[in-house]
């Protein structure tokens, strides 16, 4: 039973440590009211939702101009012909990544640190794996034949190309979309019963009273609730290596320079993680900060996770370095040109954005001051999402623009259009989430009340009054 | 979605004459099967009104005929479906031809279904030329003439014609005569008039054949025998021919300042400074020292030394002197007289069978001549058909301006032009395509032209205009016994059954009526006093030519053979002298000459020499149509300078070049690196060597690697394809992959070779696959996006490399470093250069079928790589997959009618091959090695109840080919050619080592260095 | 997943019968009067035997009068199959005279037909229609009805001289007072017949004869069915 700490306490947390506390809860109210106060619109959450809407509408169009016109009017150059769609449907894969890891890895090792912040990591995943469907459909010349790659029984007595990584894809993303939007569901149904009860209105409650299956808080409903919550924590633990590694497949299985290379699924996990964790420090920094969450969301767990962000970025800086090495080491003249053109040829100035951002900056993290500073946190953050999106389009553009055919090397250059769009999913991304936040709690109310100590013997909690 | 090749009706604007077009238009279900338009529009069905005999609906028919792109007067066979001419090929038995046909030759097709044609006669009423009818079109011209005539001012009428051989210029001299109007000029701006005046003096023949083949060496003094100088096709059939030996070959030395496609073909270049060649022909002949020579060339006197002992040393040399300096007479005299003293004549050069394509040509001296007769306002009517002295011209002739002072003028042109735009009446002629007529290319030998079609639009055959004007003179008519042009032909050849029975080959023995060109009336023009320390060579553009062809989008994207450049024109320049005026490729720079200055876009070459500057002629024409509009005009740099004979010194010019204030263009090229950076793409191998049995350079053999040795058919990896055992390793069923399979469809093996040794690179291929396979041109500005398209005025398109050239001709050079780092060594300014047609290669292991995730590309049991356009949605995985980069993607809707981008301006969508389907936007396409025609071939035997024959039919590109270079068959088949040909010791597959197992087999070229040092290693 | 599997498929399916259907001509009025032809069609319809196979691949997804089966426009000119074909007894030959030597079967040209109706049944209101068109030298712009789907290549003579019976794909045209679509002709439908081959007895049945022992004997003709057989 830890004594009430003050909230920056220097405590070394051990990332694994199941107890870390939160000393400035004091009582299950407190829960319940500040976390719910979140949910009270303002005029700042309106603003920005706004802000969202509007990018959305600016994606809307460039998509629409595009079916129309054709997609010639991205900065397509043949021969690269995968471009800003294929890099930002990665980059919001790998965002998604985080969600699940925080929800269920880290469940499964009973990390504590993840209490306060997976239901936010959660609801993101979400929401990143909804942006990063839309990609794909964006990206290909006949979005209207985009239902061609899924497997159903139709009048041309044809099946889709099982070979094909694409097809691949369809199911990954599809079966980790299911999984993480249950996975979210799931874990809301007692907090979800709070709101029911809180809730005055009666068409509102009737709602939520669905939503929540009737929970009743009992013995019985908790028990299986676990069981329910590990069962899928475990169904959805592989799913957290499988998809970024089909992904990676989008671009392993090709044999152009650059791309083939088995290292590839290793490293397209971390670095989703990476990214993943990034993306969360994006969200919940400010959320602490503005919905005055900083006891909840305290320095113990941003250093913690800040462990887990400077591992994978080692992992990924590594996996750099073992491409490099691959290219000399094998041998191959194709790898070589294209490793050196990386760094040294047209795209040098991409390849170092990608390595500064993603390597040499986290490095500021062995810094414990750093680590435990929201504001430098939050900055880096930006800058390894940054980063990230670079990574793949180092791993995208380059590569095709320098193929193995010399006479058909060209350059790449995004238009309006790939910027409207990639704006837009960054507008609808915080559309949903904005509305999420101000919809169902950011934390879980259940969860966290769990750790914090009981006030007398003889009550023991009941969800909420 | 699609278009509908088939008009529908609304597919034809008011312009096309609407009922004969019906009449011939018949059931076209198959087309419109092939390319559906998913409209919702009930489709209609128009039968024929009468079927016109021996037409199944469906089915093409042939017509051979004249081609009269250019004066050579080559054959062709034009295939026409459904009453619509949609391809042109060269005619196999026509002597000069024999079957190929030149990128001009194919894209007549472009000039007879152009947008811009006239659709009906105009006249001037006040600025503007307004339609009107035939009939008062004719009366007009009837009067006008009558006037002349009556007021005996007809010596003083000038009509100027497009030179073309053949009878139409005696018959139109005849009728001329008859309204006392003097013989007509036949202006060819493109003739080498001094070369053709000095062989006539030498030999006794204008233009004797070249028969490379006899020769051991052969050396071109700027005579650029494959990009235009003389009659390209004839000549390049013989130089590939001659290379193809491999063993015995010719070796080639060009001389000259630059490296033309004829330059970059020789086995060594001696760049020697313009109008110092006749002092190098001097030094080989004795009459001057190597030293001397070398001095004026501003080379090291070793080349010449090497250059002048070959030359003694030769058996047999082709010694060829190229037509367009200051000097040319006085070179073309000096090389024959050389010629004549080694004694080629008859061996090499054959006078006996010569061309008669120049016979009487006029040039740039009699339209200056006839520009200072305008101007004296001695003038009082002028006729124009076909030529356009307006643009290619010297602008110090001023022959627009001229025009203005010459009350009444005429032109019969079809397609608007310069000239035409300045004339007061306008009678459009038919197209070549659309007319009878016949030409003498050989001697003794007539080549017919008949009409392929009902005429396009309300367009008369120019001949026939004559005869009515000459009829309704009652004075006149009773000399014209026939009652038509037709009529005219067939009484020159005995009858009109003569003429049936002849026009299945459009060959029959005879001659064209002789003419007398009129006699020269001015004497030459010498260059004025010149300043600028750089020297201009303005060319004729291998692909535009003089500017003829600049309306026709094919020709515009089809990339130079040289420069790659399309769509523009560029300053080319030395790497030195960019860096000496400190530009880069595209900034802006201005050339100025004492005639006029333009401002284009840098481009550096190195095959040219520093002191050099050279620009394409045949771009930026201000009236000549939608698409002649792109680039800027090099005539306007000309100065009036002539040579002995007349002809316009196109490469006499002074010239100063200043950059221009740091504007940039972005380089509209389809080239990406032009060296290969060791990865043996296009492979030579030294002669030596391969008699040495050594392999060329760049061949990749890998340890432990499955053998990449090409096994056609059955025993080809063909069996480890996608859908083959690797596919599906332990499967019982194989299905149609089964060799044993009852359709037999695995086993055959399609497959291809291509000759780098004979190939040159002239792209002719290009052009015949865009004509077969309905491939959109997207070069023009307005087929970029509609809002906010690039600011390069291009279109986004070709700027961003997105050209659709189902082949492309890739051209490397053999350098070690970027090009704008070369520096020029006048000892050693050599290097070699490798031409190579890539496409897709249909491999056996194909990267691209894996990974299409429906099935849109897959490989089908007989070899072929097939793409299914409806199946594709567009992923571009496979494009990204493709080791070869031969995939080629719809961003817009080039084939929809309704959008900007739409490639097809009605009529040029009549050309669209109906067998062929028109993609639709958002749609990956390839070369699919014209599985029409392999549809086409098994269709027509399985309706004859027959075996397929070896050779039976081949691709567009094949069939085209002026080298003969490609051959397309069975591969599995010993009897096809392919078949051997793949297994010659010089064959080899691009990229091996990659496990392709392509279809496609290149044979290495072979450079044959000099016989004492490796000069050209 | 497999909610999320089910769903995607249900979707997909949907959109596909959507797409399978490309109306060719907005369909009739709801509880519009049947006209007699129509009413004729629908007696001649049920006659009309199947192909000679029992799969009808998209019939689902084709509705009637919507190019799909049953697809029955209203022609310039009343053209009786069944007086020419069955009374005078004229072989499909005789006017569709390409259909065995080009992929084109081709229309008879009008002066075909004015070949025998300047004298007979002159005076007809059909025929004078006819006539006015010969007279204006305009062509019949006739409905077309039988259309494979796009980017199909629909080779007529090799099918013809294969013995595929006309009525395999047409229905009996000869019993259709006005001509109407029998098959459905969308790919699965033709795939199937590639693969499965086609039974020349039930062709001839499909035709609306009797086999006799020779036809009964003769074995199923396959083909081959690689896509570039008809897609390129």
């Amino acid at each position: 039973m830890a004594t009430l700490a003050h909230p920056d306490d220097l405590r070394r947390p051990n990332i694994a440590s199941a107890d870390i506390q939160l000393p400035a809860v004091t009582s299950y109210e407190q829960v319940d009211n500040e976390i719910l106060a979140v949910l009270k619109p303002t005029k700042a959450w309106f603003a920005s939702l706004m802000l969202a809407i509007a990018c959305l509408g600016l994606g809307a169009f460039s998509w629409i101009y595009q079916i129309h016109q054709g997609l010639g009017v991205a900065g397509y150059n043949p021969p690269v012909m995968w471009g800003v769609y294929i890099i930002t449907f990665v980059f919001w894969v790998g965002i998604g990544h985080a969600g699940t890891l925080i929800s269920a890895i880290l469940y499964l090792f009973r990390a504590g640190f993840r209490t306060t912040i997976y239901r936010a990591a959660e609801a993101m995943t979400v929401f990143a794996v909804m942006t990063a469907g839309l990609f794909p459909i964006i990206h290909i010349g006949r979005p209207w034949k985009f239902f061609w790659l899924i497997p159903y029984p139709n009048w041309r007595l044809i099946w889709p190309n099982f070979k094909s990584p694409l097809v691949w894809d369809v199911f990954a993303i599809t079966t980790y979309l299911t999984i993480s939007t249950t996975f979210l569901f799931v874990g809301l149904i007692p907090d979800i019963a709070v709101l029911r009860d809180r809730e005055t209105n009666p068409i509102r409650r009737k709602i939520l009273g669905f939503l929540s299956f009737g929970w009743r808080n009992t013995e019985r409903e908790w028990r299986h609730f676990a069981r329910a919550y590990l069962f899928l924590a475990a169904f959805s633990t592989p799913l957290v290596l499988s998809v970024h590694s089909v992904v990676s497949f989008d671009f392993a299985m090709g044999i152009v320079p650059g791309w083939h290379t088995t290292i590839f699924p290793p490293y397209f996990v971390a670095g989703a993680i990476f990214s993943g964790f990034a993306m969360v420090w994006t969200i919940i920094i400010p959320m602490r900060r503005w919905f005055g969450l900083r006891h909840y969301v305290t320095l113990n767990h941003l250093d913690a996770s800040a462990k887990m962000v400077l591992f994978t970025s080692l992992v990924v800086g590594l996996a750099y370095m073992i491409e490099f090495f691959i290219a000399w080491y094998g041998g191959v003249k194709y790898e070589q040109d294209y490793f050196w053109n990386r760094v040294f040829g047209q795209w040098w100035w991409a390849a170092w954005i990608m390595l500064t951002c993603n390597m040499i900056l986290p490095l500021s993290l062995f810094s414990q001051k750093l680590r435990r500073n929201p504001t430098w946190l939050w900055i880096l953050s930006i800058f390894i999402n940054i980063g990230m999106w670079f990574e793949r389009f180092v791993i995208v553009v380059p590569s095709l623009s320098h193929d193995v055919e010399p006479w058909q090397w060209s350059s790449y250059m995004p238009t309006w259009v790939d910027y409207g769009l990639l704006i837009g999913s960054f507008g609808w991304f915080f559309m949903w989430f904005l509305l999420f936040v101000k919809q169902l709690p950011v934390m879980a109310l259940a969860e966290i009340k769990e750790i914090i100590p009981p006030k007398m013997k003889h009550t023991h909690s009941h969800g909420g009054h | 979605m699609t278009v509908d090749t088939s008009v529908s009706e609304t597919g034809s604007s008011a312009g096309v004459k609407r009922r004969d077009f019906l009449k011939v238009l018949g059931v076209s279900g198959a087309a419109t099967a092939a390319v559906g338009c998913s409209s919702g529009d009930v489709e209609k069905l128009i039968p024929y009104l009468v079927s016109p005999d021996q037409t199944v609906p469906g089915v093409s028919n042939y017509y051979a005929t004249t081609c009269r792109e250019c004066a050579a007067g080559c054959g062709l066979i034009v295939e026409v479906r459904d009453g619509r001419a949609i391809k042109a090929e060269g005619n196999p038995e026509h002597p000069v031809n024999r079957g190929a046909l030149c990128a001009r030759g194919q894209s007549s097709l472009q000039g007879l279904y152009n947008p811009d044609r006239y659709r009906q006669p105009m006249k001037r009423e006040g600025d503007a030329l307004v339609a009107t009818t035939w009939d008062d079109a004719l009366q007009i011209l009837s009067a006008k003439l009558g006037e002349v005539k009556s007021r005996g001012q007809g010596s003083r009428v000038a009509f100027v014609n497009q030179h073309e051989q053949g009878s139409f210029p005696a018959f139109l001299d005849g009728v001329l005569a008859g309204f006392g109007i003097a013989p007509h000029l036949s202006y060819d701006a493109e003739a080498p008039v001094a070369v053709l005046q000095a062989n006539q003096a030498a030999y006794g023949a204008a233009w004797p054949a070249i028969d490379f083949s006899a020769a051991s060496l052969i050396v071109s003094f700027g005579a650029d025998f494959l990009d235009g100088w003389g009659l390209p096709v004839p000549q390049q059939l013989a130089f590939a021919e001659a290379r193809g030996k491999v063993e015995g070959a010719p070796r080639f030395i060009y001389v000259g300042a630059r490296r033309s496609l004829t330059g970059l073909n020789a086995d060594q270049w001696i760049p020697a400074k313009p109008g110092s060649e006749l002092a190098i022909v001097n030094a080989i002949a004795g009459k001057g020292s190597a030293a001397a020579a070398a001095e004026a060339a501003g080379v090291g006197v070793a080349l010449i030394d090497g250059l002048v002992a070959e030359v003694r040393k030769a058996r047999a040399s082709a010694l060829l002197a190229g037509g367009f300096g200051q000097d040319a007479g006085e070179l073309a005299t000096a090389v024959a007289e050389l010629n004549k003293a080694r004694g080629n004549v008859g061996k090499t050069i054959k006078p006996a069978d010569g061309y008669l394509a120049f016979e009487g040509v006029a040039g740039h001296v009699e339209m200056r001549a006839l520009a200072e007769r305008m101007n004296a306002g001695e003038v009082p009517m002028l006729l124009v058909r076909h030529a356009n002295p307006a643009y290619t011209t010297a602008p110090g002739v001023g022959f627009a301006a001229a025009m203005a002072k010459v009350p009444f003028k005429v032109s019969f042109s079809s397609v608007p032009d310069e000239t035409t735009s300045l004339c007061d009446l306008i009678l459009p002629d038919h197209h070549g395509l659309e007319s009878w007529g016949d030409a003498e290319p050989v001697k003794g030998r007539l080549s017919l032209q008949q009409p392929t079609m009902d005429p396009v639009f309300d367009s008369r055959q120019t001949a026939d205009v004559l005869l009515a004007v000459a009829k309704a003179d009652p004075s006149l008519a009773s000399k014209y016994g026939f009652a038509d042009y037709r009529g005219y032909i067939a009484s020159r050849i005995g009858g009109n059954q003569n003429l049936k029975n002849a026009l299945p080959t459009a060959l029959v023995s005879g001659a064209a009526a002789s003419r007398t060109a009129p006699a020269r009336t001015a004497s030459r023009a010498t260059a004025k006093e010149q300043s600028g320390e750089y020297t201009l060579l303005t060319y004729l553009s291998p692909t535009l030519g003089d500017g003829r062809g600049a309306n026709k989008p094919w020709l515009q994207e089809l990339p130079d053979p040289v420069t790659k450049i399309l769509w523009q024109t560029v300053v080319e320049m030395h790497p030195e002298t960019a860096k000496r005026i400190g530009v880069a490729d595209g900034e802006l720079v201005t050339v100025t000459t004492a005639a006029g200055s333009l401002t284009a876009p840098a481009l550096v070459y190195i095959g040219l020499r520093p002191d050099t500057l050279a620009v394409a002629l045949g771009r930026g024409h201000t009236a000549a149509g939608r698409y002649a509009e792109a680039g800027e005009n090099a005539w306007q740099l000309l100065d009036a300078a002539e040579d002995r004979a007349g002809g316009a010194a196109l490469g006499a010019t002074k010239a100063t070049l200043v950059k221009a204030d740091g504007k940039k263009q972005r380089i509209v090229t389809t080239e990406g690196s032009g060296r290969q950076h060791g990865r043996g793409i296009a492979q030579a191998i030294a002669l030596p060597a391969l008699l040495a049995g050594e392999e060329g350079h760049g061949h990749h053999v890998f340890e432990g690697q499955a053998s990449t040795e090409f096994l056609p058919g059955l025993r080809s990896p063909t069996a480890n394809d996608a859908q083959g055992e690797f596919g599906v390793p332990n499967s019982k069923d194989k299905g149609q992959y089964d060799p044993e399979h009852w359709s037999g469809a695995a086993k055959r093996r399609w497959a291809m070779t291509i000759d780098l040794a004979k190939c040159t690179g002239c792209s002719a291929c290009v052009t015949a696959c865009y004509a077969e396979n309905n491939i959109p041109t997207v070069g023009a500005s307005w087929q970029g996006p509609v809002l906010l398209p690039d600011r390069t005025g291009f279109g986004a398109n070709v700027t961003r490399g997105r050209e659709m050239a189902w082949i492309r001709l890739e051209r490397y050079w053999e350098i070690d470093r970027e090009p704008k780092d070369v520096v020029f060594d006048p000892e050693h300014p050599d290097f070699d250069t490798n031409f190579i047609p890539m496409m897709c290669q249909h491999c056996g292991n194909a990267p691209c079928e894996p990974v299409c995730p429906v099935y849109a590309t897959y490989h089908a049991p007989n070899g072929l790589n097939v793409q299914v356009y409806n199946r594709c949605v567009g992923t571009r995985y496979c494009s990204n997959n493709c080791p070869y980069k031969v995939r080629y993607y719809n961003w817009f809707g080039y084939g929809d009618p309704t959008r900007s981008q739409y490639a097809f301006p009605e009529p040029l969508h009549w050309q669209l091959n109906p067998d062929v389907t028109v993609r639709q936007k958002g749609i990956m396409e390839k070369c699919t090695f014209c599985v029409q025609r392999i549809k086409e071939a098994e269709h027509r035997v399985s309706l004859e109840g027959r075996e397929m024959q070896p050779d039976e039919f081949t691709t567009a590109c094949a069939q085209a080919c002026p080298s003969r270079a490609i051959v397309f068959g069975d591969a599995a088949d010993e009897n096809w050619s392919v078949a051997k040909w793949a297994k010659d010791r010089r064959a080899y597959h691009v990229f091996e080592e990659l496990n392709t197992y392509t279809a496609v087999v290149y044979l290495k070229k072979v450079n044959h260095p000099a016989p004492t040092a490796s000069a050209t290693a | 997943m497999i909610p999320g599997m089910v769903a995607i498929a249900l979707v997909a399916t949907m959109l596909s019968a959507y797409a399978g259907s490309q109306s060719a001509e907005s369909p009739a009025p709801a509880g519009a009067e049947e006209t007699a032809t129509q009413k004729a069609n629908r007696e001649a319809f049920g006659k009309a035997k199947p192909g000679p196979w029992a799969y009808s691949g998209a019939s689902g997804y084709t509705n009637y009068l919507g190019g799909g089966i049953g697809y029955s426009p209203e022609q310039p000119v009343k053209f009786p199959h069944p007086v020419h074909v069955n009374a005078l007894k004229m072989n499909c030959a005789f006017c569709h005279n390409a259909a065995n030597q080009s992929p084109d079967p081709g229309l008879p040209a009008v002066a075909t037909c004015m070949g025998c109706h300047t004298i007979v049944g002159a005076g007809r209101p059909e025929i004078v229609k006819l006539t006015e068109y010969w007279n204006n030298k305009q062509p019949v712009p006739w409905v077309r009805i039988h259309k494979v789907p796009e980017y199909v290549h629909f080779p007529h003579m090799r099918h013809v001289n294969a013995g595929v019976t006309c009525q395999t794909c047409h229905g009996q045209v000869n019993n259709m007072p006005q001509v109407f679509m029998a098959q459905s002709l969308n790919m699965g439908w033709c795939v199937q017949c590639h693969v499965n081959g086609y039974d020349p007895a039930e062709g001839v049945r499909a035709a609306g004869y009797e086999p006799d022992s020779a036809t009964l004997a003769l074995p199923k003709k396959k083909a081959t069915y690689d896509c570039a057989t008809c897609h390129y």
